[in-house]
């Protein structure tokens, strides 16, 4: 059996009578996954991220961190955990050393560490500095470098990347995947965007409007969302419309040099690429135009 | 406990660079900085005085404006600050997702509030002493200051400081970890304060008001009355902010009031316990206590004075009755009063050197600590009676009709003045009430009683010297009577006994009953009228003697005294008051002028014997005095001065003593000019006695035959002193 980190079962939550946050939410996050917790603004992914905090308190007994009630072991659970909940709580008129300071005198965890994590975020230069100084990316990487100080199992981020530039984003999902890896955290990432879950999640629960609308691991998803949308760029696309429109229904003419067709799966792109070359066509470029986030908008609306 | 340790740890890094408790320094040292510079500009030389504290009462002059201000300004700052560290960069989530639990970081923060609040305290101990140092390097310390080190009071100021903001902190506490928008708790911080000023102008603080405890160490620095280390007040503070720090953190924990307190059992039950326990003992601290009755009626206290008491007498106010003669053991006396004693304020006595007026009543147990040294009294009475004699003994009127009527404004419009009078009459009557002790205890109900009939009666005289104004004025216009003066005399009988020890109740029950006699005859003879109606009993026989106490005084001729003595003295039922009129009638007759004074034998500095008749063939002007007496130091200068001006004049200037301890006469008396005879008086009782004297300095004129000229002589600083003298000398009136 699949040992879960965090396990909800039929979670719901409402913020008055009639407006139910969650309805029935069940998650099942296995340990040494990195799991994508996806879904647009408002759909109740940080509703379930507090309450799994222990932030807003629950209303019934349906979660349960390392497979014990969440609400028999707060604030112990900690000591495992750590955290990054909506916008950076860093304490800005402290240097960014001194906010890791806080955190290692609330865990007792050893000063020596400090210098490690800002290394891992990268972000030794700027120790010495206030947090009010910083940019939006500094600061939530140092909010990750709090989170991350002392080794926790469990690493619970929303909208870990929200507002980075794309170099930003890029360093945090690295840090991520190496630390999954190389110390078996597991790490339970929220985000709105498709994209940013797929590059680098094991597993992936999609939350729409209060309701779990998937839960799997990444094949299941892209074998879920089935076709899969591509872009040709070629030379005298019009020939290869008209030939291809014979077999293929989907195709269409996308400009002078491009067209687009659909297949069943990614699978089929190399056999098709290699067909099409074969019958003599110029490839400039194809490009995967996402079925999955077609796929993804339709399940959210 | 490891736990919250380690929260109040983190939290102490976390205030890093915030400067709060540099603040708190800065709000502790300031009050005692502004007195060090009142003190050193306004700084009036303080003579006589009981022995105090010089550290002690610096600091406690520095308590009203910290109390009152400085601290609860800082109470409002700090919580706001502590609390908007978390509110603003995300921190109450932060630290609950950490492995600290929600009680550590509730009261980490809390406890960080108290520490700043005991800097402040502290800070202002410490500067105190050090701006009071300064000051005493600056300007003479009062030679009856002491200096050595208060670490009990102060300890115990300090302890309640702290306990009485504890409740302005909780309250604060609460209310900005709810609301996470700064402006709020400052806002409701704010209001708090200025409400305080508007409660505190009518009177009407409730005592669970968050700002009352602070403002009471201010009003009572020494604390409780009845040697408890901390007074109700702080203890009801204390017992609040459990109740307040018990729903606040609950509402904290439970992210709302409603999850806190509803739909839980163990919570509703847990707030329900809180309340009832909590909530119990803070009724009883705040519930106003009553002493009760005693089963017989005893005086009696410790007497602490470098002068010899030997005796101690209680008499009544009203004619002077002796209610007991208590002799003093080892600087103790105590006393049963078998005799029937209204409530009222008697005299106790402490043979000449000081008189306590005492109120008290039968079945009362009082305890009287009379301390004189010098000539500073210090008089602590404790006892069944000890809010009343604390309370406001006088009932002064504070009207502003009373103004009005005084200058004749708005005499035009009577509603108006009518309306002033009611209202203000409702307004002292409601004030009547409010009266506690530092310890909560409130006047009984007889006594706030017959308050309240004593004032009702100003009023109603106020009401009646208005009514005679507008008489005289539009004599052809009506004065209505209202209802709210109606109101006012359903409070007062004609017939009460018990206030005729106060002369306005006399004033107006004479003016009640001489109201519809029109006849041409003086006010003094429509009384006597009236009177001679009543119905024989007590209470005409203390209006007789009252009216006639007055007319007699007044009566400027022999033959008026005595025409009012034969026609009224026989209305007494108790023979007992005709008798002191008619006493009182041969001692004004005995020194009026022109008759012979009583003799005093005395003695010189060279021990020599003297007696009035050695001084003949000489006008004598004698002063009165004692070493322990302040006034008649200050008089002694002058009398001096006219002795020497007038050195020339067949006038011999006599400095007579009634000092007990002839040691100390005759080392002042030394040093006093050549030109005045220092005597001391050998028979101090018999001197009192004979010259009618109520208290000193006294000045005394007699004429070369040994005869009276004036035997109440104004003093020697006023003007009229000459001007008396050179008349019996027979000078002009230029100097």
């Amino acid at each position: 059996m699949t040992d879960y980190i965090i396990r909800t079962e039929h979670l719901t939550f409402h913020y008055s009578k009639n407006r139910k946050a969650l309805d029935n939410v069940s998650l099942n996050i296995p340990k040494g996954s990195i799991y994508g917790f996806l879904g647009p603004n408002g759909a109740g992914k940080s509703t379930t991220m507090r309450l799994l905090t222990g932030i807003l308190p629950q209303q019934d007994k349906s979660i349960y961190l390392f497979n014990q009630p969440l609400n028999e072991q707060l604030p112990k659970a900690f000591d495992r955990v750590g955290s990054l909940v909506e916008s950076p709580a860093l304490y800005l008129h402290l240097s960014g050393y001194d906010n890791l300071k806080y955190i290692a005198k609330l865990r007792n965890v050893p000063e020596s560490r400090i210098n490690e994590v800002l290394e891992l975020v990268d972000l030794q230069r700027d120790a010495k500095r206030k947090a009010k100084a910083y940019s939006l990316g500094m600061k939530q990487r140092l909010a990750i470098a709090m989170a991350l100080l002392d080794e926790p199992e469990l690493l619970l981020l929303d909208e870990p990347v929200n507002g980075l530039d794309p170099n930003g984003i890029q360093d945090i999902r690295k840090l991520l995947v190496r630390l999954n890896k190389e110390k078996g955290v597991t790490i339970f990432v929220s985000s709105h965007l498709l994209a940013e879950i797929e590059k680098m999640c094991t597993h992936v629960g999609i939350i729409s409007k209060g309701k779990i609308q998937f839960e799997g691991t990444m094949e299941e998803l892209s074998k879920k969302s089935g076709l899969c949308k591509i872009r040709i760029t070629v030379k005298d696309a019009q020939r290869w419309y008209d030939e291809l429109a014979k077999e293929n229904p989907t195709v269409e003419m996308e400009s002078t040099t491009q067209f687009s067709l659909e297949l069943q799966n990614r699978e089929e792109i190399p056999a098709f690429t290699k067909e099409l070359v074969n019958k003599g066509a110029e490839i400039y470029e194809i490009k995967i135009l996402d079925g999955l986030e077609e796929w993804f908008m339709a399940l959210v609306n | 406990m490891q736990n919250f340790i380690t929260a109040l740890k983190a939290e102490h890094l976390k205030k890093k660079g915030t400067g709060i408790y540099i603040l708190s320094i800065i709000l502790g040292v300031i009050s005692p900085f502004i007195m060090l510079l009142v003190e050193y500009f306004q700084s009036r030389p303080k003579f006589g005085g009981l022995p105090y504290n010089y550290y002690l009462a610096f600091i406690e002059s520095c308590l009203e404006p910290f109390t009152v201000f400085f601290f609860p300004l800082l109470i409002i700052i700090t919580v706001s600050r502590i609390t908007q560290l978390d509110h603003k960069n995300g921190g109450w989530q932060l630290m609950e997702t950490q492995p600290v639990n929600k009680l550590s970081i509730y009261f980490s923060k809390f406890a960080v509030i108290i520490i700043s609040m005991l800097i402040a305290i502290v800070s202002l101990v410490v500067s105190g002493y050090l701006f009071a140092w300064i000051l005493s390097l600056l300007i003479d310390m009062p030679e009856q200051a002491t200096t050595g080190f208060a670490f009990t009071e102060l300890l115990l100021l300090v302890t309640r400081i702290f306990l009485a903001g504890l409740i302005l902190v909780a309250f604060q506490y609460i209310i900005s970890v709810i609301i996470s928008s700064f402006i709020w708790s400052v806002l409701v911080g704010f209001f708090l304060l200025l409400a305080f000023i508007f409660l505190k102008a009518y009177n009407i603080t409730p005592d669970w008001y968050p700002l009352e405890p602070l403002s009471k160490i201010s009003a009572y620095p020494k604390g409780s009355n009845l040697g408890y280390w901390i007074t109700y007040s702080e203890t009801a503070s204390f017992l609040l902010t459990i109740i307040l720090l018990y729903i606040g953190f609950n509402w904290y924990r439970h992210k709302g009031i409603k999850s806190a307190f509803l739909g839980n059992g163990k919570r509703i039950a847990g707030l329900v316990a809180i309340l009832i326990i909590v909530g119990g003992l803070l009724s009883y601290v705040l519930y106003p206590k009553t002493y009760s009755s005693y089963n017989k009626t005893v005086v009696c206290g410790n007497i602490d004075s470098d002068r010899d008491v030997k005796t101690i007498y209680i008499t009544d106010n009203f004619i002077g009755d002796t209610l007991a003669i208590i002799p003093v053991e080892n600087k103790k006396f105590y006393a049963e009063i078998k005799k029937n004693v209204p409530l009222d304020s008697y005299n106790v006595t402490f043979d000449e050197i000081g008189r306590v007026p005492t109120i008290f009543s039968n079945n009362d147990s009082i305890h009287i600590d009379f301390k004189l040294i010098k000539s500073a009294m210090d008089v602590v009475i404790t006892g069944t009676r000890l809010p009343e004699n604390q309370s406001d003994k006088e009932v002064g009127l504070r009207s502003s009709a009373s103004y009005y009527i005084g200058q004749n404004t708005f005499l035009e419009d009577p509603d108006f003045i009518t309306n002033q009078i009611v209202d203000d009459w409702e307004e002292s009557i409601s004030n009547s009430k409010t009266f506690k002790t530092v310890d909560n205890y409130i006047p009984k109900s007889d006594f706030t009683d017959k308050k309240q009939k004593l004032m009702s009666v100003q009023y109603l005289n106020l009401w009646n010297s208005f009514i005679q104004k507008r008489a005289a004025l539009y004599p052809d216009k009506e004065t209505p009577e209202t209802e709210g003066i109606k109101k006012i005399k359903e409070m007062i009988t004609l017939n009460d006994e018990s206030l005729l020890t106060n002369d306005d109740y006399v004033r107006y029950v004479i003016s009640q009953l001489t109201i519809n006699n029109k006849e041409d005859i003086d006010d003094d003879t429509k009384a006597f009228k009236a009177i001679e109606k009543l119905p024989a009993g007590p209470f005409k026989d203390k209006m007789l003697f009252s009216q006639m106490d007055k007319s007699i005084e007044e009566a400027s001729k022999t033959s008026e005294r005595d025409t009012l003595i034969t026609q009224y003295n026989k209305l007494f039922t108790n023979k007992k008051f005709a008798a002191i009129i008619a006493n009182k009638a041969r001692i004004i007759e005995k020194l009026s002028s022109g008759k012979q004074a009583p003799q005093l034998e005395a003695m010189t500095l060279d021990n020599q014997a003297i007696s009035l008749a050695d001084l003949k063939g000489k006008f004598v002007v004698i002063d009165v005095w004692a070493t322990w007496c302040g006034p008649c130091k200050y008089e002694s200068p002058y009398f001096d001065k006219m002795a020497i001006k007038y050195k020339n004049e067949p006038v011999q200037f006599v400095a007579a003593s009634i000092d007990d301890d002839i040691k100390k006469w005759f080392i002042d008396a030394k040093s006093k000019s050549k030109s005045v005879l220092q005597i001391h008086l050998n028979d101090k009782k018999k001197f009192h006695d004979e010259y009618n004297v109520s208290g000193i300095p006294r000045f005394i004129l007699i004429d070369p035959d040994g005869n009276l000229v004036e035997v109440e002589m104004p003093r020697p600083s006023e003007k009229q002193f000459e001007k008396v003298l050179r008349n019996a000398l027979g000078l002009d009136e230029k100097k």
